[in-house]
C-alpha cells in the first residue's frame, strides 16, 4: 500500500474557491521522505487553506493529494491520521478538560484502535508510552495537570506529543510557533526538529517568522495568491527577487530578522 | 478509598434496610426515584461526558416503557416469561429507535442536534398518540403489573435495584473505559479528536444508542411500578425532566444526576401534594437554580469541601 | 381488494369537489398565517440569540388571552377590534423585554442546557400563571360584525375572517421583509443570523440587538395570539400544540430564516388541511413526515444554510 520509493507527500494541481476568492489555484508540490519543508508566504497566500485540503478538513475543487504514494485526496481526518499523517493546528488545539497524559493517552488508544473498549480501565492503558510520549517534550512534570490550565509554550508541546502519539511519518504543522516570544520560538522549532530526526518523521510546516523558518527548513515552498511562487533551497529562495518583491514591506527576509 | 467503601457499605445497608422502614406509597417512589435515577445518569452520560445535548431523551424513556407493556400485555407469554423478557425488549426496542434517530441526529452539532432530537421525539409521540391499536392512543396501556409476589412494592423495589444497578456499573465502567476518556475528548474538542484517528460521528451515535437502551431500560422498570404507560411521557415537555436531574444533581459527576433525580422526584411529590399549581413552583425552582446553582447539588458539597 | 378501491375512493372523493378544495386551500393559508407569526419570531429568536424558545407557544397564548380581557374594555367593532390587537402586540412586546432584560440576559454565556431550562421553566410558569389569571376555562372572542360573514369569490363562499387573516399575514411579512432589509437594524440582524463573529467587527451594540430582537418575536407571536383569538378556543392548553407546530416550520423553513419560515408556515398549514381529509387523525403525522423528509434531505431546512 505504501510505496517506499515514493515521496512522502506528492501534491498535484489542488485547487479550491471560496465564493469570489480563488484560494488555492492549482498547486503543486512534492516532499521527499526525511525532509523538513517550510511553507511560507504573506497572510492570504493561501497556506492555511493548502494545509486544511491536505487534511481533510476542507474539500478541494479539483487536484491529487498522494501521501506516501497512496492517493488521499477526500480521505477523512481520522482515516488520514491512522494512515500516518498527523497535524497540528495555529490556534492551539488540545482537550482542555484532559489532564496533559489524558491527552496523549486519548491519542495512543485511537492509534492502537483502542477507542471502542468500554470495559477496561482507561486509567493505566498506554500510560508509560504517554509519559514518554510527554518527556520527549519536555512536559514530564505536568502530566497530571489539566491541559487548559497549561501555558500556551506549553500546550504547543502537548500538542506535539498528541501528533506524535498516532506515530505519523509526516507531520504538518500549522504555524508551530504562533503566538510565542521571539526567543521561544527558535526553542520551540529546534524541539520539533530534533524529535522529528530523533523518530525519522518527514515535516511540512506554515511559519511567518523567517528566523525560524532559515533555523530548521531543508527546502522552502513559497506560496502566494493560491500559487507556488518559488521553491528551493533556503539559499536559493532568499536570493530569489520574485520573493523578495512580495515579501517587499512585508519582512525583510534578506536579512532572515523575524516579524 | 477505604472512606469510599465505607459510603459504599452504608448505602448498600440503607438501601436494604429501606422497604422496612417505609410505607407502601413511599416504597413506590423510592422505586421512581431508583428508575429514574438509571435515566438521569443515562442522559448525562450523552450530556456530560459526551457533550450532546438531547432535547428529546423522553422518546427512548417512552419507547421502553411502551415496549415492556407490549410484552407483558400483548405478547401472548405466560406472566413470568413475559415479565423476563421486559428488560431486553425495552433496551432493544430503545437502542433500534435510538440507532435511527441518532443515525440522523449526530450529523450535526450543538443546537441542531438538539433540534433533531426533539422532532423525532414529537414524530413518536404522535405515533403513540394515533397508533391507537397498539398503544391504546390517548388512554395508554394501563392494568400492567408484574406477577406474583413481584406486584408487592417492597418486592419489586429489590428487583428495580437488580436491574438498576448492574446497568450503573455498566456506565460507570464505560466512562471509565477507554470509548469514556476518547467521549470526553471528543466533548472538549471535536475537531482535534478527529485528528487523533477517532471517527467523531461512530462514537457519538454508539453513545447514543447505549444512552437511550439504559434510558428505555429505565422506562421499563418504572412502567411496571407504576402499573400503566401514557403518550404524554414522550411528549416534549418530559423531555426536561432528565436535563432538569442531570442539572440539578451536576452534569460534571457520574452520580450527581442520580442524586438530582431523587431530589426531583420527592419534591415532585411534596409539591404536587401541596398544590395543584406544581409547575409553577416546579419552574421557579428551575429558574433559582439555572440562575443561582451553575454546578449543581454536586457543586455545592464540593465548594464546601475545597473552602 | 374491491372493498379497500371503494374505501379509497370514498376517501379521495373530496377531490372531485372544487368548493372544498377551496376552502381547505384557504383555511389552510390562515392557519398558516397565524403560524408564520408565531414561528418568523422563534426563527428570528434562534437566529440571533442562539435561544431555542420553548416559551414561544406560552407568548402566543398569552397574546390570546390578553385580547379577551381587552375585547370586554373596548366598544364594539373594527376600531375597537384594532385596539384590541394594539394592545395585545404591545403587552406582549413589554412581556418579551421584561424576560430578555431580566432573565435570558444573565446565560447568554452558560451551556446550552441551562438556557434550554431557562425557557422550559417559563413554560411551566407561564402556563399556571395563565391558569392562575383567567382560570382553566376556555374563552372565547367574538371578531367585529364586518368581519364575522361571508364573502363569495370565484363562485365559492368563503368566511371573511379567514381572508382578513391571510391579508393580514402577508401584510406583516411584507413589514417584516422590509424592516429586515430596508433598515440599518435588520442587517445587524441578518449579520448576526449568518455569522455572529461579524457583529463585532461591524460595531453593533449586542445588548440592545438581543433586547429590540426578543422583543419583536414577542410581540409578533402576541399579535398573532390576538388575531387567532376569535378563531380558537382559548385555554391554558393552547400554547402546547401550537409551540410543536411553530418548531415543525422552524426546523423545515431552515433556523433563523424568515423566509423560511413563511414558505414552510404555509406549507405546513397546508398540509394540515388537506390531511385531515385525506387521512383522518392522522393529519399531525404528516406534518412530523414532512419534516423528517427535509431533515434528512436537507437537513439545514429549506431557506437554512449549513452551519
Amino acid at each position: 500500500m505504501s510505496d517506499a520509493a515514493a515521496p512522502i507527500l506528492s501534491v498535484r494541481a489542488l485547487s479550491r474557491r471560496f465564493g469570489g476568492l480563488q484560494a488555492l489555484g492549482g498547486v503543486d508540490l512534492e516532499v521527499a521522505r526525511g525532509e523538513f519543508r517550510a511553507i511560507i508566504g504573506p497572510n492570504g497566500a493561501g497556506k492555511s487553506t493548502f494545509f486544511n485540503t491536505i487534511t481533510g478538513l476542507i474539500r478541494p475543487d479539483g487536484g491529487r493529494v498522494a501521501f506516501a504514494g497512496r492517493d488521499v485526496t477526500c480521505m477523512a481526518p481520522d482515516d488520514l491520521v491512522r494512515a500516518g499523517m498527523g497535524r497540528t493546528f495555529q490556534i492551539t488545539s488540545v482537550f482542555a478538560d484532559l489532564s496533559a497524559l489524558e491527552n496523549v493517552q486519548v491519542a495512543l488508544l485511537a492509534q492502537a484502535r483502542q477507542s471502542w473498549r468500554i470495559w477496561p480501565r482507561a486509567g493505566a492503558m498506554n500510560a508509560e508510552r504517554a509519559a514518554e510520549l510527554l518527556a520527549l517534550v519536555g512536559l514530564a512534570g505536568s502530566a497530571a495537570r489539566h491541559a487548559g490550565t497549561l501555558a500556551h509554550g506549553d500546550q504547543k508541546r502537548l500538542e506535539l506529543a498528541i501528533a506524535l502519539a498516532g506515530e505519523p511519518t509526516l507531520l504538518l504543522l500549522d504555524e508551530p510557533t504562533a503566538g510565542m516570544a521571539a526567543q521561544e520560538r527558535i526553542e520551540s522549532i529546534s524541539l520539533v526538529h530534533r524529535v522529528a530526526l530523533q523518530l525519522g518523521v518527514s515535516c511540512v510546516f506554515t511559519e511567518h517568522d523567517m528566523a525560524v523558518v532559515f533555523a530548521v527548513a531543508t527546502r522552502i515552498t513559497v506560496l502566494h495568491q493560491g500559487l507556488v511562487l518559488a521553491e528551493g533551497t533556503p539559499a536559493e529562495v532568499r536570493a530569489n527577487p520574485q520573493v523578495q518583491q512580495v515579501y517587499l514591506g512585508e519582512s525583510v527576509i534578506a536579512e532572515g530578522v523575524g516579524t | 478509598m477505604s472512606r469510599l467503601r465505607a459510603i459504599a457499605a452504608a448505602a448498600v445497608l440503607v438501601l436494604a434496610a429501606l422497604p422496612a422502614a417505609l410505607s407502601d406509597f413511599w416504597i413506590f417512589i423510592a422505586i421512581e426515584v431508583i428508575a429514574f435515577a438509571l435515566y438521569a445518569v443515562s442522559f448525562n452520560v450523552l450530556l456530560g461526558y459526551g457533550g450532546m445535548l438531547s432535547f428529546g431523551h423522553a422518546a427512548f424513556f417512552g419507547v421502553g416503557a411502551y415496549a415492556g407493556a407490549l410484552v407483558v400485555k400483548k405478547a401472548g407469554l405466560a406472566p413470568e416469561a413475559a415479565f423476563a423478557l421486559v428488560p431486553l425488549a425495552a433496551m432493544a426496542a430503545a437502542a433500534g429507535v435510538a440507532a435511527v434517530v441518532g443515525f440522523f441526529s449526530v450529523r450535526r452539532s450543538g443546537i441542531y442536534f438538539g433540534m433533531l432530537t426533539f422532532a423525532f421525539q414529537m414524530l413518536l409521540y404522535t405515533i403513540a398518540l394515533k397508533a391507537t391499536g397498539l398503544t391504546g392512543g390517548d388512554d395508554g396501556i394501563t392494568g400492567l403489573k408484574p406477577p406474583g409476589a413481584l406486584a408487592r412494592p417492597a418486592v419489586y423495589y429489590f428487583f428495580a435495584i437488580t436491574m438498576v444497578a448492574p446497568a450503573l456499573y455498566v456506565l460507570y465502567r464505560l466512562v471509565n473505559s477507554p470509548f469514556g476518556i476518547t467521549l470526553r475528548a471528543l466533548k472538549a474538542n471535536p475537531r482535534r479528536v478527529q485528528y487523533v484517528g477517532v471517527d467523531v460521528r461512530s462514537h457519538q451515535l454508539a453513545t447514543f444508542v447505549i444512552s437511550g437502551a439504559f434510558a428505555g431500560l429505565a422506562g421499563a422498570v418504572f412502567a411496571l411500578s407504576s402499573g400503566n404507560v401514557f403518550p404524554a411521557w414522550l411528549n416534549w415537555t418530559a423531555s426536561a425532566t432528565p436535563i432538569v436531574m442531570a442539572v440539578l444533581g451536576g452534569v460534571s459527576t457520574f452520580l450527581g444526576p442520580a442524586l438530582g433525580a431523587a431530589v426531583y422526584v420527592v419534591l415532585e411529590v411534596v409539591i404536587s401534594g401541596r398544590t395543584e399549581y406544581w409547575p409553577l413552583v416546579m419552574g421557579t425552582i428551575i429558574l433559582a437554580l439555572v440562575l443561582l446553582m451553575p454546578a449543581g447539588l454536586t457543586g455545592l458539597w464540593r465548594r464546601k469541601g475545597t473552602s | 381488494m374491491q372493498s379497500l378501491i371503494e374505501t379509497l375512493s370514498a376517501q379521495f372523493a373530496w377531490m372531485q369537489n372544487p368548493v372544498v378544495i377551496a376552502r381547505q386551500a384557504l383555511a389552510g393559508l390562515s392557519n398558516g398565517m397565524l403560524l408564520f407569526l408565531i414561528a418568523s419570531g422563534l426563527s428570528l429568536i434562534f437566529g440571533v440569540l442562539r435561544i431555542i424558545n420553548f416559551a414561544h407557544g406560552a407568548l402566543f397564548m398569552f397574546g390570546a388571552f390578553a385580547a379577551v380581557t381587552l375585547t370586554g374594555l373596548v366598544p364594539e367593532g373594527l376600531a375597537g377590534f384594532a385596539g384590541v390587537l394594539i394592545g395585545a402586540t404591545a403587552g406582549l412586546a413589554v412581556l418579551g423585554a421584561a424576560i430578555e432584560t431580566g432573565l435570558l440576559r444573565r446565560i447568554y454565556l452558560a451551556p446550552h442546557e441551562f438556557q434550554l431550562l431557562l425557557t422550559f421553566a417559563l413554560v411551566f410558569i407561564l402556563g399556571d400563571a395563565v391558569k392562575l389569571i383567567w382560570g382553566r376555562e376556555d374563552h372565547s372572542v367574538s371578531m367585529p360584525e364586518i368581519l364575522s360573514g361571508s364573502t363569495q369569490a370565484l363562485g365559492v363562499t368563503f368566511p371573511t375572517y379567514r381572508l382578513f387573516l391571510i391579508g393580514a399575514g402577508i401584510f406583516i411579512a411584507i413589514g417584516l421583509w422590509a424592516l429586515l432589509h430596508k433598515t440599518r437594524w435588520g442587517i445587524f440582524v441578518r449579520a448576526a443570523t449568518m455569522d455572529r463573529a461579524m457583529l463585532g467587527s461591524l460595531g453593533v451594540d449586542t445588548r440592545r440587538l438581543f433586547t429590540t430582537v426578543f422583543v419583536l418575536g414577542a410581540a409578533l407571536a402576541g399579535l398573532g395570539g390576538a388575531l387567532a383569538a376569535p378563531v380558537v378556543s382559548i385555554g391554558p392548553g393552547l400554547h402546547v400544540q401550537v409551540i410543536i407546530d411553530a418548531f415543525v416550520v422552524v426546523v423545515i423553513g431552515g433556523m433563523g430564516s424568515v423566509a423560511g419560515a413563511f414558505v414552510a408556515a404555509l406549507l405546513v398549514g397546508l398540509v394540515n388541511a388537506f390531511g385531515i381529509l385525506a387521512f383522518p387523525g392522522l393529519s399531525v403525522v404528516l406534518t412530523f413526515a414532512l419534516m423528517a423528509v427535509v431533515l434528512i434531505v436537507r437537513p439545514w431546512g429549506l431557506f437554512g444554510s449549513p452551519e
